[in-house]
């Protein structure tokens, strides 16, 4: 099926983007890296009659830090983040990047575009759920900031407006004693959308053993990618290690709410959540404890 | 995969040619020039630079485009179809019906029983109802929302046993079994009261997609003579002619067909252009103008045919040191909506047939009990995919001679090695394999490559943290080379012109196996000129002899005999001319690079091969040579399934390491190694590139493939969510190639098409259960399925 037709715009900068997606007045889609709103487009699920080109805007691909705060532009590449970008990206989020597609999905596919779409299992979307990132929304009116548990709505929904952008990606700059980690169930190795998918964060305290905070974020296993309260709960005071891992597991699992489908049933699912989660504290830890 | 390749291959001669045996094309070994050369294939430049065209390619204006309006229901009544609303639309040249159809309303590989355009009742989701042509695709497709069908829902059968079950709704009037035939050796009571180990299991698997990267395509133009003219991806252009004929009721020399090169096929393309040339030609009689029919993605899963999934309950018996004694099987061949390539046609042709003389193994048991049923369900049709019928009865034999060397406390390889076809053996249908038995010579092979007992002795956790296990699995296969039906046959022409260069017709289709470079290497060696030299024609029903269909591994067998044969006519006369010319006997003449020479002198004179041309074509002699092919004749008892059905086998071992995460059931394959015997590569590469291709198949299939189907909707429709392994799915592949020469064959060749897809699949699966205890009976096996099977187990083995 061929494209169905469309105006195409490339703004010089964000501002006449902004603009330009304020005069068309809803009629308009971002396009960024493509691999989503084309595919759509192709199979006749969305039909915009303006396309404004925001990957030729060198202010979304700047990333950088800001005091203890990380800001990556939206129009990064999963390419570039799953190289590392010179070390910057937390581990977690390169592997997210790097799990994503085929080489030449992550070379067109960005990092806003992986947020905007916001897909129950999203490569980029369930790691950054996991560091407690947040999201810059940009419109003619201002900038707001959103949290990510409340920019996801429903798969494909967010909080994102029609007439914002969304900008840069805000997280806290990763610091010792703090680790993360991504793991991703599918039933091939690449161009796989994942049948679960669990990223987790930790954060040690001073004696290297206890735990100070951590988060474990789930894919697939809700109508959006999800935080996991229980073992969040279960690991916030904890001793770090193979005990407080299976509580946060089966805390994990218990949170989950995946559906069963033709790709693989809840039960299985639920249990994939339980198995992955240790593996990606695991990883963490490990990160955590500098090796 | 292989970027060692050339370290990797490994091409072993086991053995010359023996004797002579009837209609054999004897041809000398030695001296061999362009045959077992690995040149580069013909087609590789234009495809690597983009430069081949495929159908989609092809400019598009002046044609008008059509589309096929599908039933929703799996088995429905139509009570009526409006089309008014469809017409009126502006773009619009005709929405048809089925009593528009001119000739006859049905098509089919071998029965016509499927409707161009169902009148009066739907049997799956995908059945054509409606036909519309108009100026554009997009019109079409509007046109398709305009048309009303009233459907009255009838209950469906989607299991082959309920099909076939008193009371089951008919799906065709003629009933719900096509076909029932039976194979009978020995006396299976009697095998089964000497053995020790007696095992029943039941091993399923389900439709598979050809995932063939280029969607189907065709196109069909009216001649100003009357003629219709259909082009596109086709494997058979001889059967897509014999169905468009009479659905267009016109003799079948009024249609002309021709193969556009094909983006994959995999038997796949043998019925769908058969389906759609049929429709594009009939909505190009009715508007006198050309149309033209792509397929999206979602509408070749909707609407062409799978591999036919079949459920096989094996009872298998064997004495305490590993010998087979008796085999018992009923298969149940799920054929679908519409019979394609399904029934048998006599003496062996037909997937359930396959089947049933394939499914006891390569192996030699004195009691075999086979019973295999074909019947109609209402799930989209099964066709040809790659190794017909015996992809799926190896899944089954396989497993279960590791499940008795399991029981027996054997070595996998052993049994096999107890029980594997040698020369002189008897096989299933009491067939006597008397010569190119390489089967033994490929376990070795493949055993001492892979380096099985150590690594079978190393299987187990891989990591400290227990999370991995590895494991080792083997399998073997056999494949006929031919399609035994009994009218097997391949015609070639060779015209030889005066400047020494030469045109090879030929019907044989290219889908990627490489048929347009090897067949022009076996015309090269034949007539003794260089490979540059020689032209072929593509497949076109017009200009090249009916050769029969590009399936069953037999193109370079049936057609590379046919070449020669044609080469041997014209060379009649070039042995003549060049004879006068040298003053030597033609029984001394040696043609080889161009050059014509006396064997006994070969540092005397020596003719061009253009001078000879030129010479013999100046005194009118015959430099046009026709060559026809056909297996010596195939034999199988109606009642018993006895006799011989196919003429001769390739054979094969493939052995496969995987690491199995016991946690989660994903599988790994690290490690491969498969080695066949393939009587003579003709191009050693090319022949790799066959092994590679299979073998990622048959891991597909193992791993990963099925079509998901409720109430006979497809649910992953595209290649999304049909997936196939990618490059990071593949171990490191090792191919090793064995020649046992085939007397039968060209320069010894037997066919490889579709053989490595076979055992690749059982390996795999072996290899899983070797590794994690777990055995998955119905494929495929993928995480969750390996997950569970550990579960059953109450977890992986711990030691």
């Amino acid at each position: 099926m061929l494209l169905p037709s469309f105006t195409y715009h490339r703004p010089g900068g964000l501002a006449e983007a902004l603009a330009m997606l304020d005069g068309f007045g809803g009629q308009a889609k971002l396009l960024a890296g493509g691999t989503d709103l084309l595919v759509n487009m192709k199979h006749g699920k969305q039909a915009p009659a303006q396309l404004i080109d925001l990957d030729g805007l060198a202010e979304l691909k700047a990333s950088g830090s800001r005091g203890d705060a990380l800001e990556l532009g939206a129009g990064l590449k999963a390419a570039a983040i799953a190289g590392g970008l010179g070390g910057a990206a937390p581990q977690a989020l390169a592997q997210g990047a790097g799990a994503l597609g085929s080489p030449q999905v992550r070379n067109r596919a960005s990092l806003g575009g992986n947020l905007v779409t916001a897909r129950p299992a999203a490569d980029m979307c369930v790691p950054l759920l996991a560091l407690g990132a947040r999201v810059a929304l940009v419109s003619p009116a201002g900038e707001r900031q959103v949290d990510l548990p409340e920019f996801f709505l429903g798969p494909g929904l967010t909080a994102l407006h029609p007439s914002e952008v969304l900008t840069r990606v805000l997280l806290a700059k990763p610091r010792p004693g703090e680790g993360s980690g991504y793991g991703k169930l599918g039933l091939r190795k690449a161009l796989e959308i994942p049948l679960v998918n669990v990223a987790a964060w930790l954060a040690l305290e001073a004696d290297g053993k206890t735990i100070k905070e951590a988060r474990v974020a789930l894919g697939a296993a809700a109508p959006t990618p999800m935080l996991s309260p229980g073992a969040a709960k279960a690991l916030a005071g904890a001793t770090a290690g193979d005990d407080a891992f299976a509580a946060a597991a089966f805390a994990a699992a218990a949170d989950a709410r995946p559906i069963d489908d033709h790709r693989g049933s809840a039960e299985y699912r639920r249990d994939m959540v339980a198995a992955l989660t240790k593996r990606c504290l695991g990883q963490a830890l490990a990160q955590a404890r500098g090796n | 995969m292989s970027q060692n390749s050339e370290e990797k291959r490994q091409v072993k001669t086991l053995e010359r040619e023996r004797l002579d045996l009837g209609r054999l094309v004897k041809v000398g070994e030695a001296g061999l020039r362009i045959v077992g050369d690995s040149v580069r294939r013909t087609d590789d430049v234009l495809k690597a630079t983009g430069k081949l065209k495929y159908a989609a390619d092809y400019p598009q204006e002046g044609f008008l485009h059509g589309k096929i309006l599908r039933s929703p229901y799996p088995h429905a009544l139509i009570r009526s179809i409006d089309v008014s609303k469809a017409r009126e639309l502006p773009g619009v040249v005709c929405a048809l019906t089925g009593g528009d159809v001119p000739g006859r309303n049905g098509f089919g590989a071998i029965l016509p029983d499927q409707p161009v355009i169902c009148q009066d009742k739907v049997r799956y989701i995908g059945d054509g109802v409606a036909l519309v042509a108009a100026e554009s695709e997009r019109i079409a497709q509007k046109a398709l929302e305009l048309i009303r069908v009233e459907y009255e829902e009838l209950p469906a059968v989607f299991d082959p046993r309920d099909a076939l079950a008193e009371g089951a709704p008919k799906i065709h009037e003629t009933g719900n079994q096509i076909s029932l035939d039976k194979l009978r050796k020995g006396d299976v009571e009697a095998g089964f009261a000497q053995a020790d180990v007696i095992l029943e299991r039941t091993y399923q698997v389900p439709f598979l997609e050809h995932a063939y990267m280029e969607p189907d395509c065709c196109w069909a133009i009216p001649q100003p003579d009357g003629t219709m003219m259909v082009e596109g991806p086709m494997q058979a252009p001889f059967a897509v002619r014999r169905n468009v004929a009479p659905v267009l009721g016109v003799p079948i020399n009024m249609v002309r067909a021709r193969q556009i090169h094909m983006g994959g096929g995999f038997g796949g393309k043998e019925d769908s252009p058969i389906d759609l040339c049929c429709r594009a030609a009939v909505l190009a009689k009715h508007t006198g103008r050309p149309v033209r029919i792509s397929l999206e993605r979602e509408e070749v899963t909707l609407q062409t045919c799978k591999r036919h999934p079949m459920i096989m309950e094996l009872k298998v018996g064997v004495t305490k040191d590993g010998k087979l004694t008796a085999f018992k099987s009923t298969v149940y061949d799920e054929q679908g909506a519409y019979a394609s390539l399904g029934p048998k046609i006599p003496p062996a042709g037909g997937s359930h047939v396959h089947a049933m003389v394939m499914s006891p193994g390569p192996y030699e048991i004195e009691n075999c009990w086979v019973d295999a049923y074909l019947c109609y369900t209402n799930h989209p049709y099964g066709g040809a995919m790659r190794g017909f019928g015996a992809p799926q009865v190896h899944i089954a034999h396989e497993q279960m001679m590791d499940e008795l060397a399991a029981e027996l406390g054997m070595d996998p390889v052993d049994i096999r090695r107890k029980n594997a076809f040698k020369l002189g053996s008897k096989t299933a249908t009491s067939q006597v394999l008397d010569q190119s038995v390489g089967l033994r010579e490929t376990l070795d092979a493949c055993e001492e490559r892979f380096g099985w007992s150590q690594r079978s002795d190393s299987a187990g956790w891989v990591d400290a943290a227990k999370t991995k296990r590895r494991g080792v699995g083997v399998a073997m296969g056999w494949y006929r080379t031919s399609i035994g039906t009994g009218g097997d046959a391949c015609g070639a022409n060779v015209h030889v012109h005066e400047d020494g260069s030469v045109i090879l017709y030929s019907g044989i289709t290219e889908m990627g196996q490489g048929a347009f470079t090897v067949l022009p290497q076996i015309c090269a060696e034949a007539l003794g000129v260089e490979l540059e030299d020689v032209r072929l024609v593509k497949p076109d029903t017009d200009l090249v002899p009916e050769s029969g269909p590009t399936v069953g591994s037999r193109s370079t067998t049936l057609m590379g005999n046919a070449i020669i044969l044609a080469c041997r006519q014209v060379r009649e006369s070039l042995d003549q001319k060049a004879a006068e010319m040298l003053g030597v006997e033609p029984e001394r003449l040696v043609f080889c690079g161009r050059k014509v020479f006396d064997r006994d002198n070969p540092d005397g004179k020596a003719l061009e091969f253009r001078q000879v041309a030129a010479a013999a074509m100046a005194s009118g002699m015959r430099l046009i040579g026709q060559g026809w092919w056909a297996p010596p004749k195939a034999s199988l008892d109606p009642e018993t399934g006895q006799g011989s059905p196919y003429f001769v086998y390739t054979y094969s071992t493939h052995m496969a390491e995987v690491e199995v995460d016991v946690q989660t059931g994903e599988v790994t394959v690290t490690d491969y190694v498969a080695a066949f015997d393939v009587g003579k590569a003709i191009n050693p590469k090319a022949l790799e590139g066959q092994i590679e291709g299979g073998v990622a198949m048959g891991l597909g299939y193992a791993l990963m493939e099925k079509v998901v189907l409720e109430n006979g909707m497809p649910q992953n429709m595209s290649l999304q969510n049909y997936l196939i392994p990618t490059m990071l799915d593949m171990p490191d592949l090792k191919p090793l190639v064995l020649e046992q020469t085939n007397q039968h064959g060209p320069y010894g060749a037997k066919g490889i098409g579709e053989m490595p897809n076979i055992p690749a699949t059982p390996a795999v699966i072996n290899a899983v259960a070797n590794a994690c205890g777990g055995r998955v009976r119905s494929l495929p096996a993928n995480p969750e399925a390996v997950f569970w099977a550990i579960r059953e187990l109450g977890g992986p083995p711990q030691d």
